[in-house]
């Protein structure tokens, strides 16, 4: 093993590689910041490009441009909320606040500390786990994703704050929009109308950029001024402070690092639920649970640390079984079988040095980028000090041309035109859009966990209690809901 | 006076945006065509080749191998076009509609869209399609996990009889379902889908879970885990042994069922309807140059990626060979989506 690193690391001395990880670096910036690109494009994009490359080169190449999208896309759904890509959208719910605040820099100190401690933590974590991989990818099946699941949708009774009839009406239409589609599990299309483009069902990217980045646009262009509306002169730098703020919540940062990472490795779910069930469990145990969708900045750091640890968890399955941990990671495996690797068990055995290749340059590419962040995190944040009117038109164009570029089609810009005016009429009507997306995200992927478990099971249901992990998370939900009525109790019987 | 600097900064945003999203991806004028083939017609242009699937996939990676060699032959440079969605038919129905003048073509996976348009109305007709020819076809295997105690075809029998045998799919309408909704009853094996999973590979890692008993894939999916020793193949599809497997595994045909050598996963390229002949016959020959050339045959060896070329009116036979035998399959097929 260490003989496989020593080769990797030796390509660091090679100036043009180390400028390819700069190259790869920037590329996953910009992806990552321009809202419906994201990494899955910037590889497909630069994948004929490498053709001809030393396969070791091609990997730091890709490993750079993935490892910066995080923080990219961070940058954009704190300064004008609008996730640059899906598993950036919680950091929305508390990123954009802060901006709204006079925190953006602030903000963006947390993000780029976070991505980057986040990333370290699923890397060194993926480099344990290499000699036990296979083990524990089968530990989790459908009945301990159910519960995982389970556990982010059961947030839903609590995150709206005081209100909660209205905050499971959003959660129950989020799910009800989620299950919109074709169902690969029954092989039926629901409510779709007839109509063929709903088949996939409202695709992610154009959903969540509506949501979040149309309807704010739509709120500022009533509201006029800037973005951050109470803007505090001064205090606009920060990124030092944000910095330290994650240093202040060392439980957050590593409980959400460790479940982007677990969440990761699961194969098939994706980074989104991973940054979800990140931000969702910080909400759930935290002691200022009523500051979460106001610009806590625990919420930023759950986030951003869950979304960068989950690429170290989801390098796992594809190097171990060629199974894509995301969708980056199934373009990852195309570049793979260009370059005459062979993705697999066999793979671990002898393309230890592609493993290293693949790490190292994750590893740099996000120090790199923090090490931007930090820099010119001051100078992004002056964005929310631009009038809105300067704003408004060109983010709007970024946010469709986005949602257009997601799969080609301009339906989807349509549903982020709708997406953006239901989402405002959701706030102005005092309901919460971050149930709505919770229920959004969660919906379908819990119906298939389900009813997946059940055609294992032949229709029993004692499948979710007989495995031990499963109940176990099961247990761990059931606590989580009466920990608020406890603390109650146990308040009452001291007084 | 640093506002205007930001939205310097914006505007450069802007067009970034618009460069990255709207134009086509990008890539390097050709360089001077070598002498022209001794044909009427040549491309003018860039060359666009659908895959109807995601990237990353294996539509997907063997059209990019594919591309990149076939640029010396038709002189243009050919660019992927990723277009996902509705299981491969908004992909295929693009295809179908694009403009014949040998501009487009496109990789499709023949099998998974010809029994779609049995089973349902569709905006396609597959034997409409103008066909290149073919890049591969892989016959199917069935496997279990190496730690369960089915070896033979009797095994799986005997113990579905009591229960039906769970098979794991992604849907019910992949190559992978139909696949077994034909070859399980033939082989006398009662069975029940577990659908669901993200794609072939977590369908495989759920059978080494013991989640479901058994999977079907092509052979080049499954060798991967045969190899690693964690599945076991109980029988072949084809008409021949397969050489990695063990002298244990027989071919169906040899237990008495040679028509299941039908149900490979074929990898035919097409063009639109509609494409001239002399067009058509360009396309096919530098289609088949190509998957004839050198550094061709090395970088499909060396991503373990076979490949079966056949000719342009081979591959014509083969899709009316195709329709013929799922037609009889079609009642099942759509019995067992229910």
């Amino acid at each position: 093993m260490l003989e496989a690193l020593a080769t990797a690391w030796g390509y660091l001395g090679h100036v043009n590689v180390i400028l390819l990880i700069f190259l790869g670096c920037v590329i996953g910036l910009v992806f990552g910041a321009l809202p419906g690109l994201g990494g899955v494009v910037a590889l497909a994009i630069m994948l004929p490009f490498t053709y001809g490359w030393e396969p070791m080169a091609a990997m730091f190449f890709f490993a750079a441009i993935m490892g910066a999208v995080p923080f990219g896309g961070s940058i954009s759904a704190i300064l004008i909320n609008t996730p640059g890509t899906a598993p950036n959208a919680a950091t929305c719910f508390d990123g954009y606040p802060m901006a709204q605040r006079g925190e953006g820099g602030k903000a963006l100190g947390i993000s780029a500390t976070a991505s980057g401690l986040g990333a370290i933590f699923g890397l060194v974590v993926l480099l344990i786990l290499i000699p036990v991989v296979r083990q524990v990818i089968m530990l989790f099946g459908p009945p301990e994703f159910l519960m995982l699941v389970l556990f982010g949708l059961v947030t839903i009774a609590f995150a709206a704050r005081g209100n909660m009839l209205r905050g499971l009406i959003s959660g129950g239409l989020g799910i009800f929009i989620s299950l919109i589609g074709y169902s690969s599990v029954f092989g039926v299309l629901r409510f779709n109308f007839g109509s063929e483009f709903l088949w996939d069902g409202l695709r992610l990217v154009p959903f969540l950029i509506g949501i979040f980045a149309i309807s704010e646009l739509i709120n500022l262009s009533v509201r006029g001024g800037i973005i951050a509306g109470e803007r505090m002169p001064g205090k606009l730098g920060g990124v030092l402070d944000g910095a330290k703020e994650v240093f202040r919540n060392k439980l957050c940062f590593f409980r959400s690092s460790a479940i982007g990472t677990t969440i990761g490795l699961i194969p098939g779910v994706g980074g989104t639920v991973a940054n979800f069930l990140g931000y969702v469990a910080a909400m759930q145990t935290s002691k200022h649970r009523e500051l979460f969708g106001k610009g806590n900045p625990e919420g930023v750091v759950a986030s951003e640390s869950s979304n960068n640890a989950k690429d170290g968890g989801a390098l796992l399955p594809t190097i171990a079984f060629g199974i894509p941990g995301s969708a980056e990671m199934a373009v990852l495996l195309g570049a793979f079988v260009l370059h005459g690797l062979v993705p697999g068990p066999i793979f671990l055995r002898d393309q230890l040095d592609i493993v290293f290749a693949l790490i190292l340059g994750l590893l740099l590419s996000n120090i790199i980028a923090s090490t931007f962040g930090l820099i010119a995190g001051n100078f992004l944040a002056r964005l929310t000090t631009v009038r809105v009117s300067y704003i408004i038109p060109i983010v709007l164009v970024v946010c469709l041309v986005g949602s257009f570029a997601d799969r080609g089609n301009l339906w989807d810009v349509a549903v982020a035109l709708v997406a953006g005016i239901f989402g405002y009429a959701l706030v102005k009507s005092g309901f919460s859009t971050i149930c709505l997306v919770i229920g959004y995200i969660l919906g379908v992927i819990a119906e298939r966990a389900f009813h997946m478990s059940l055609m294992i099971s032949y229709g029993s249901y004692a499948i979710f209690f007989t495995q031990p992990i499963s109940l176990a998370l099961f247990i761990l939900i059931i606590f989580v809901l009466l920990l608020p009525f406890i603390g109650r109790a146990r308040a009452k019987g001291r007084s | 006076m640093r506002n205007k600097v930001l939205l310097l900064f914006l505007a450069l945003v802007l067009v970034l945006v618009l460069l990255f999203a709207g134009c086509p991806k990008p890539a390097p004028p050709a360089p001077p065509a070598p002498p022209p083939p001794p044909a009427p017609w040549s491309p003018t242009k860039t060359i666009t080749w659908i895959v109807h699937y995601a990237p990353g996939g294996g539509f997907d990676v063997y059209s990019r191998g594919i591309a990149l060699v076939m640029k010396k032959y038709v002189g243009v440079d050919i660019v992927i076009k990723n277009i996902p969605g509705a299981g491969g038919r908004t992909g295929v129905n693009a295809l179908y509609r694009a403009k014949p003048d040998g501009h487009t073509i496109g990789m499709l996976n023949v099998i998974g869209l010809l029994t779609t348009q049995m089973i349902m109305e569709t905006k396609y007709d597959m034997r409409e399609f103008e066909w290149l020819g073919r890049a591969a076809m892989e016959v199917y295997a069935l496997a279990v996990a190496a730690d369960s105690p089915f070896f033979t075809v009797a095994d799986l029998q005997k113990a579905a009889a009591e229960r039906p045998l769970r098979v794991g799919v992604p849907g019910v309408e992949t190559t992978s379902a139909v696949t077994s909704a034909i070859a399980l009853p033939t082989l006398n094996i009662p069975f029940t889908y577990v659908s669901g999973y993200a794609g072939s590979a977590e369908a495989m890692v759920g059978c080494l879970r013991g989640d479901v008993d058994i999977v079907a894939y092509p052979i080049s999916s499954l060798l991967p885990l045969v190899e690693s020793g964690d599945l076991r193949v109980v029988v072949d599809y084809g008409l021949e042994r397969h050489p990695a497997f063990s002298p244990d595994v027989p071919t169906a045909k040899e237990l008495g069922y040679p028509e299941l050598a039908t149900l490979g996963l074929v990898r035919l390229i097409a063009a639109p309807p509609g494409t001239p002949k002399d067009v058509v016959a360009v396309l096919a020959e530098a289609l088949g140059k190509t998957l004839n050339d050198p550094e061709f045959i090395a970088w499909s060896e060396k991503a373990k990626r076979p490949m079966d070329p056949a000719t342009a009116e081979e591959t014509e036979e083969i899709v009316a060979t195709l329709f013929t035998t799922f037609e009889k399959y079609a009642e099942a097929i759509r019995a067992y989506r229910e």
